[in-house]
């Protein structure tokens, strides 16, 4: 039993990492994009933002 | 969100049937409940060097980015997924074979081609102009794809250690099938979260062209 719960845990610990490596990795350039906007002047923030919702395809 | 949602149930209800549904083998006991989870990720990890196969080869033809972008994420999670396959089978193989790795040709050809694609990332790291690394890795994955029909088919060929799946209760392929099915959905909404990235870096690219642009 000692070893099929190590094969399931390193499914759950391989999945997991990986996870939490894609969310970390869209949370910084999240944060990189919310201080690039705010470095734009405002009218461009504006064209900026309008672009990210129409040209993204989320 | 539904994809997430539809993979974290089938990955528990693959769980359920894998660690209580399915009934006990006679020879291996409750070890050959590992086989559920190696097999389906062993799946998932070529389905995904496959997918990258063919990103490669519609970004050779077409050259649009979305196709390198498809055909990396997909090297990426399908490495992944190839690790955690040879890592459980190779806990496996302490439990049975009483080693846990042995240059037996199914285990031999696995190692190849793991090193291989990790070979792939190394060869998208060093190469700073993104079109030429996008070209490179996308002929790479041509030939380094030759290495997961060759892991899959080696057991057929030449007569190793490891097994050959055979007959199935009813139960048993109903819980390889859904736990199959289930990890495919999970490669499905970890490569659209994959993509995200690749989206919000192209976005990150022209915001910092667009201040170049205006000298801020």
């Amino acid at each position: 039993m000692g070893y099929l719960a190590a094969a399931y845990g390193v499914v759950w610990a391989g999945t997991f990492l990986y996870l939490v490596y894609l969310s970390r990795r869209e949370r910084a350039l999240e944060r990189e994009i919310k201080e690039l906007q705010a470095r734009l002047p405002a009218s461009d923030q504006a064209q900026a933002a309008e672009g990210k919702t129409s040209g993204m395809g989320r | 969100m539904i994809l997430d949602g539809a993979a974290g149930v089938g990955i528990l209800l693959a769980l359920f049937m894998a660690l209580g549904w399915a009934p006990t083998e006679a020879t291996m006991g409750h070890l050959q409940r590992i086989f559920y989870f190696h097999v389906s990720t062993a799946w998932v990890g070529f389905l995904a060097l496959f997918v990258s196969l063919v990103g490669g080869i519609l970004y050779l033809g077409q050259g649009e980015a979305r196709f390198d972008n498809l055909s990396r994420a997909s090297v990426e999670i399908g490495f992944t997924f190839i690790t955690i396959a040879i890592l459980t089978g190779s806990i496996w193989a302490k439990s049975v074979w009483n080693t846990w790795w042995t240059w037996e040709p199914r285990l031999t050809t696995a190692a190849i081609l793991w090193l291989i694609y990790l070979a792939y990332f190394m060869l998208r790291s060093g190469i700073d102009d993104p079109e030429q690394g996008a070209r490179l890795a996308a002929v790479y994955t041509i030939p380094a794809f030759v290495s997961v029909p060759m892991t899959f088919l080696v057991i057929f060929w030449w007569r190793g250690m490891h097994p050959v799946m055979g007959w199935l209760t009813p139960r048993m392929l109903a819980t390889l099938l859904v736990s199959a099915g289930a990890f495919t959905l999970l490669y499905l909404a970890l490569l659209r979260h994959r993509l995200r990235l690749a989206c919000l870096r192209r976005e990150i690219a022209s915001l910092r062209e667009h201040l170049e642009e205006r000298g801020a």
